[in-house]
């Protein structure tokens, strides 16, 4: 048996964090999803397993619906859909739409009945809710005979995961419990694998296809899976799927010169048009390089698909005080040493002092 | 600067020149009457200071003297910066200007013409002249020391270049040069989200930041208008699975209640088969129980009727015994009640008779009462018209006598008063010449009241009198004329023939202006008008019970009851009867005749009553008589209907067994038919119809509830097509673009409003440094005036009065709410708080031009020590026309400005 593991398409997500980009991160889903099925034709898997949330909600608009069965059927083999906690089964749900009957090759696992395969049976727990506290694998049923590779397909948490209230829990040992060779799972984004005692693996999260967000680690991924038989131990490789770059870069500035260093870094990122950047900043501001820190400003915003930079956690440097020296005495200059005071806790007080700096250099100009 | 000496010639009321000095360095007070020309030496010392010589227009005419063809020349003499000067300048016409310096001991050219007037402007003031003559709006910075007459009050902030100078002289950091263009353009900076007045800006000039946070709000309004429709998706998406619970439940309901009927319908069938052979088997029990129930109440009719028939007859007798007695009384009764009427006849017979004695008693009784209301009548008529005589014979002889009104009266009085009093006046101004001849003679009055001539006798006095003049000739001796003021005589004149002939207008209409005799007839005029009131009175007490009229009419009355008996009665017109005795004996017979027919009556009516009770029983009997034989024949006919089947009694009875038994067996048939059915149980068909009727109920539920769901599928659909994920989708990322956009406008605002708030606090704290000080001199100096009461003077960033913090006020007062006094008190102190600061360096002058009018003696003399201790360190001019309240300051150099109008003086 030979498949492709794959979940969370999250298909019509919406990606309010990163601004005008949200459209380009939509459609790049929808891609990933055809190099997905690219990749399995490559493969040559048998079949496809979707294991929960192809839609980010059962809301979705119906061209997307259309769009997603499209792309899915162009796989020539079958492709096995279940129902996530985002798209659960239920009346006016995504899987009401007509796009899943006009395709053969596409199954919607919407019953927690096995479903025969080449080679064995996949067992599914779908979803009807979009949250709960039950175990979903607990409907797998017992091994038949004819069953041969029993592979679970299920959406939700696996248990040592952190988190205060787990969605559909899943026992870290659910594969062994239920007697399966494989669990495929779904709603984690970040690929993770489960070894039984003997490290084989016969659980794992295949990861999101596209990642969705900066700080998403081991996502845009997919699990091609070959069993040889029942009880063998499941070969799984890892492919990347993901289009887009989503780059967090921190830097901390120390002395003069860093900023200008961080620019070239920046302008450095290769593939701009098909990366997400954030920026954050910290340390030292030296009042001469405001110039600089709008250039990094100006670039990060217009050269990537998105980008935003943070310099809420610069502080003016306290050696550089020649050019509050250079104010006019009076008023002005004892404002700037009160706000240069200031400046270290208040960002507001930070840059009141770099417009300072700014008009001063304006008005002796 | 120290004033050394001034020289004033032909400016304004300084035609001739006058020279005033030299002057103390410490205080002068140089004081003159008003007008003389005080405040004119003050002008003169600043405009050959302040002005160009060269200075011309409408303006600067004023300083020429009125109505003189003269140039105005001031030369002053004066130290500053440890040299003497000597400035000369003349204006308007030929002006010129020449200023000298003491060097080796007398006045050398030091600059002339307008080389002359820059320079000792430098002296002074770093700032340019004005266009024009300023007057004392230009006077640099002793606009803080010098006080022209009614200016004393500092009302506008100080110039920058005082405000610089005082700064100096505290030591405080001044602002460097660069200062004024930076702190405009962080207000630039700040101007552009903030209105002058400090508000955020809106409309057309708001800041970008604005038009995002409205570009947000429009947004997020968007967004509630997607996320409602995304909620009304989710609620449809709920109601198509209740509906569709609703529906699974509906048919599991029906499909439940389809098995149950199916099982209830077997029951059914036992049931209703049993059912039929219970009701016949009851049918027939019941059919033989009736035959038998109605046989046995026949034969019990029988024997009741038969029983019944005899006892009426026996009754019917009874009561044909009864009728007949009763009959016989009832005839007996009839005879006394004739009788008893007939008495009853008898008695009533003599009422006419006694009716006739009483009208004839009436008759008499009323002739009387008639006859002695027409003669009261009569009396009462004459006693009337006498009154009425009376009154008319007051109100003619009233009539007849004219006399004045009381008004006709008092205007007379005031009119004869008013004449008497302009004939005293015509008199008292007139002129009386008094003439007394020798030896007597003729005199011709050739002018006066009355000209012409007149014999005087020898000794005898005649005066003559007149107005404006009497003149008289006697002839061949003298000729003498008085004459004397002419207005008051004619005036009074002309008010005596006013008043004469207003009183001779108001007594024409009497005959007489004779006051005695008019007020005499007014008099009499009064007792006239007292008789007719009380004739009136009269009259009125005797009409009180009834005017003539009325009077008249109860005679005319009474004695048409008089006539009308006296016609029926036509024999009483001689002798009337005595209508007492008359009716004493008429009530003798009448009550004689009620006794009898009471008596008469009470045996009527006993016999009719008698008569009535036995009519009565006589009805009941014939009536009972009847109904009893009624009785006894309809109980023969029902006799007859009972036993119409014409059967013996036994072969009724032997029926009657047989019935009986037929019955007996009819019951034991319907018990064993009722077990049976007891055997089957509770009816089933009440069953099945309920589940006939839950059946429907689901189906009919299962329908509604798929109605509803496809039609709430439709509106699914519809919500599904909308799109409202991809509009909530694109609004959430364009309100986070938005949000980073506004977070970054919101800290550029801020920082800009930081950094403009700190350089204003940084500013204010400058200024305080500068202000506090002076202040803190004021307000000593302040106490010392006017006691603690007033507290700390507050001063504003142009070092002015704004106002004092008197320690039972918190927040301060403001000066223009003190007294006028204490005003002036405020603003001196804080003048001499600022001289005492610019005088660090150098003596200043102080000129106090008529100030401290409102200031009381008491505090006036708190003043002058003020100013003596200022003079320590201020040479101080006190200009004032009030010389002796300033005695108290016995250093002071003093000039008196009127003597000096003739030369130098001191």
């Amino acid at each position: 048996m030979r498949f492709l593991h794959t979940a969370d398409w999250q298909i019509g997500m919406r990606a309010a964090h990163v601004g005008a980009a949200g459209e380009r991160v939509r459609e790049e889903r929808l891609a990933a999803g055809r190099r997905v099925v690219e990749l399995a034709r490559a493969e040559g898997a048998e079949f496809v397993v979707v294991a929960g949330d192809v839609f980010e909600d059962n809301a979705v608009d119906r061209v997307l619906v259309q769009r997603t069965g499209d792309v899915l059927a162009a796989f020539p083999g079958p492709v096995y859909l279940l129902p996530g906690n985002h798209d659960p089964l239920g009346p006016g749900s995504v899987w009401e739409h007509p796009v899943w009957g006009s395709h053969e090759n596409l199954h919607l696992l919407d019953r927690a009945d096995p479903v025969r395969v080449p080679g064995g049976t996949l067992l599914p727990c779908p979803l009807r809710e979009k949250h709960g506290q039950s175990d979903p694998t607990r409907a797998i049923p017992p091994r038949a005979a004819g069953d041969g590779i029993r592979v679970g397909v299920a959406h939700g948490t696996v248990e040592g995961i952190r988190q205060d209230f787990p969605e559909f829990p899943i026992p870290r040992d659910a594969a062994a419990r239920r007697d399966l060779d494989y669990l495929a799972l779904g709603h984690w984004h970040s690929l993770a694998t489960y070894p039984d005692a003997a490290g084989a693996v016969r659980m794992a999260y295949s990861g999101t296809h596209e990642t969705t967000k900066f700080g998403e680690r081991d996502s845009g991924t997919a699990l091609l899976v070959a069993i040889d038989a029942p009880g063998a131990a499941p070969a799984t490789v890892r492919h990347a799927t993901g289009g887009l770059a989503w780059t967090s870069l921190e830097r901390e500035l120390r002395e003069e010169g860093d900023l200008a260093r961080v620019r070239a870094e920046v302008e450095a990122v290769a593939d701009p048009e098909r990366t997400l950047l954030s920026l954050a900043l910290s340390g030292l501001l030296f009042a001469s390089e405001g110039d600089e820190l709008e250039r990094i400003r100006e670039v990060v915003a217009s050269r990537f698909l998105f980008g935003k930079s943070d310099a809420a956690a610069l502080r003016p440097a306290p050696a550089d005080e020649s050019w509050v020296e250079a104010l006019p005495a009076g008023p002005v200059r004892q404002a700037a040493a009160r706000l240069r005071e200031a400046a270290g806790a208040d960002e507001v007080a930070a840059r009141a002092l770099l417009l300072l700096y700014g008009l001063a250099r304006e008005v002796a100009s | 600067m120290i004033l050394r000496g001034l020289k004033v010639e032909g400016f304004r009321c300084f035609a001739d020149a006058i020279e005033i000095g030299p002057f103390d360095e410490r205080i002068q007070v140089i004081h003159a009457p008003n007008g003389t020309g005080k405040s004119t030496l003050f002008d003169a010392l600043r405009t050959a200071l302040f002005e160009r010589h060269r200075v011309s227009g409408a303006k600067a005419e004023v300083i020429r003297p009125w109505g003189r063809d003269l140039a105005p020349t001031v030369t002053v003499e004066f130290a500053h910066g440890g040299e003497e000067y000597r400035l000369v300048k003349r204006f308007l016409s030929s002006p010129s200007c020449e200023l000298l310096r003491r060097e080796d001991g007398r006045f050398v050219r030091f600059a002339e013409s307008d080389q002359a007037d820059e320079r000792v402007r430098a002296l002074f003031t770093s700032s340019s002249f004005g266009r024009g003559f300023s007057g004392f709006d230009d006077c640099g910075p002793f606009e803080a020391l010098w006080a022209p007459q009614d200016r004393l009050l500092l009302r506008h902030d100080l110039p920058d270049e005082i405000v610089g100078a005082i700064r100096e002289s505290l030591g405080v950091q001044t602002a460097a040069p660069g200062t004024d263009a930076l702190a405009a353009a962080i207000e630039a900076a700040w101007g552009e989200f903030y209105t002058p007045g400090g508000s955020p800006k809106k409309g057309k000039s708001a800041p970008r930041l604005a038009r995002l946070e409205a570009e947000r709000e429009s947004l997020e309004a968007a967004r509630r208008e997607a996320q409602e429709s995304l909620e009304k998706l989710e609620e449809s998406q709920r109601r198509v699975e209740q509906y569709r619970a609703e529906r699974d439940a509906a048919a599991r309901a029906e499909a439940s209640a389809d098995a149950e009927l199916r099982s209830v319908r077997a029951r059914t069938k036992e049931y209703a088969e049993a059912a039929a052979a219970r009701d016949l088997k009851k049918a027939r029990a019941e059919s033989a129980e009736g035959a038998w129930r109605a046989l046995t109440e026949r034969v019990e009719a029988i024997a009741r009727v038969r029983k019944e028939r005899a006892a009426a007859a026996a009754e019917a007798a009874r009561v044909a015994e009864d009728l007949a007695a009763v009959s016989r009384e009832r005839k007996a009764r009839e005879a006394a009640d004739a009788e008893a009427a007939k008495a009853l006849r008898e008695a009533a017979s003599d009422r006419d008779a006694l009716d006739a004695a009483r009208a004839e008693c009436d008759d008499a009784a009323a002739l009387a009462e008639a006859a002695k209301a027409v003669a009261a009548a009569e009396g009462r008529l004459e006693r009337l018209r006498e009154a009425a005589d009376a009154l008319a014979k007051a109100k003619a002889e009233r009539a007849g006598y004219a006399a004045p009104t009381d008004a006709d009266l008092k205007a007379i009085r005031k009119a004869r008063s008013e004449a008497e009093k302009a004939r005293a006046h015509l008199d008292a101004a007139s002129l009386h010449l008094s003439v007394e001849l020798v030896e007597g003679g003729r005199v011709e009055v050739t002018a006066g009241d009355e000209v012409g001539s007149r014999e005087v006798a020898a000794g005898e006095e005649t005066t003559i009198r007149g107005a404006p003049e009497a003149a008289l000739e006697i002839p061949g001796v003298a000729k003498v004329r008085a004459r004397g003021p002419a207005g008051d005589a004619e005036e009074w004149r002309e008010k005596l023939a006013a008043a004469e002939k207003r009183l001779a207008g108001l007594s024409s209409a009497h005959g007489t202006a004779d006051l005695a005799e008019l007020e005499a007839r007014v008099e009499r005029a009064r007792r006239l008008d007292g008789a007719v009131d009380q004739a009136k009175a009269r009259l009125d007490s005797r009409s009180e019970d009834g005017s003539e009229e009325e009077v008249a009419a109860a005679r005319a009355q009474a004695t048409s009851v008089r006539d009308g008996i006296l016609a029926r009665r036509p024999e009483w017109a001689e002798v009337a009867p005595d209508a007492a005795a008359l009716r004493e004996g008429i009530e003798g017979r009448e009550r004689e005749h009620r006794e009898r027919l009471a008596a008469a009556e009470s045996a009527r009516e006993k016999a009719a009553a008698d008569l009535a009770k036995v009519r009565e029983r006589e009805a009941g009997l014939k009536a009972r008589d009847e109904a009893v034989r009624g009785r006894v024949a309809d109980l023969a006919n029902r006799e007859e209907e009972l036993a119409a089947d014409a059967a013996t009694e036994e072969e009724r009875q032997k029926r009657l067994d047989e019935l009986a038994m037929g019955w007996a067996a009819a019951r034991a048939e319907l018990v064993a038919a009722e077990e049976r059915l007891g055997e089957i149980g509770d009816d089933p068909r009440e069953e099945e119809g309920r589940l006939l009727a839950t059946a429907k109920a689901c189906r009919e539920s299962a329908e509604k509830a798929l109605e509803r769901e496809k039609a709430e599928e439709g509106r699914l659909g519809t919500l599904a097509e909308a799109g409202a994920w991809s509009t909530l989708a694109e609004i959430e990322e364009r309100l986070s673009e938005l949000d980073r956009e506004i977070r970054s406008e919101e800290l550029r605002r801020d920082a800009t409003d930081l950094l403009k708030r700190t350089v204003d606090e940084c500013r204010a704290a400058t200024v305080s440094a500068v202000a506090d000080p002076v202040a803190a001199a004021a307000t000593a100096m302040l106490e010392r005036i006017a006691g603690s009461r007033l507290g700390r003077v507050r001063l504003s960033e142009g070092l002015v009065p704004a106002g004092v913090e008197p320690p039972v006020a918190g927040d301060g007062v403001d000066w223009s709410h003190l007294s006028g006094g204490e005003q002036e008190q405020l603003h001196l102190a804080v003048r001499l708080a600022l001289g005492r600061l610019l005088a660090k360096e150098e003596r200043q002058l102080v000129v106090l031009d008529d100030i401290l009018t409102a200031t009381d003696a008491g505090r006036l003399t708190r003043v002058l020590a003020v100013l003596e201790e200022a003079s320590e360190h201020l040479q101080v001019v006190i200009l004032t026309c009030h010389p002796e309240r300033y005695a108290a300051l016995p250093a002071a150099a003093r000039f008196d400005l009127a003597a000096a109008l003739t030369g130098p003086a001191r």
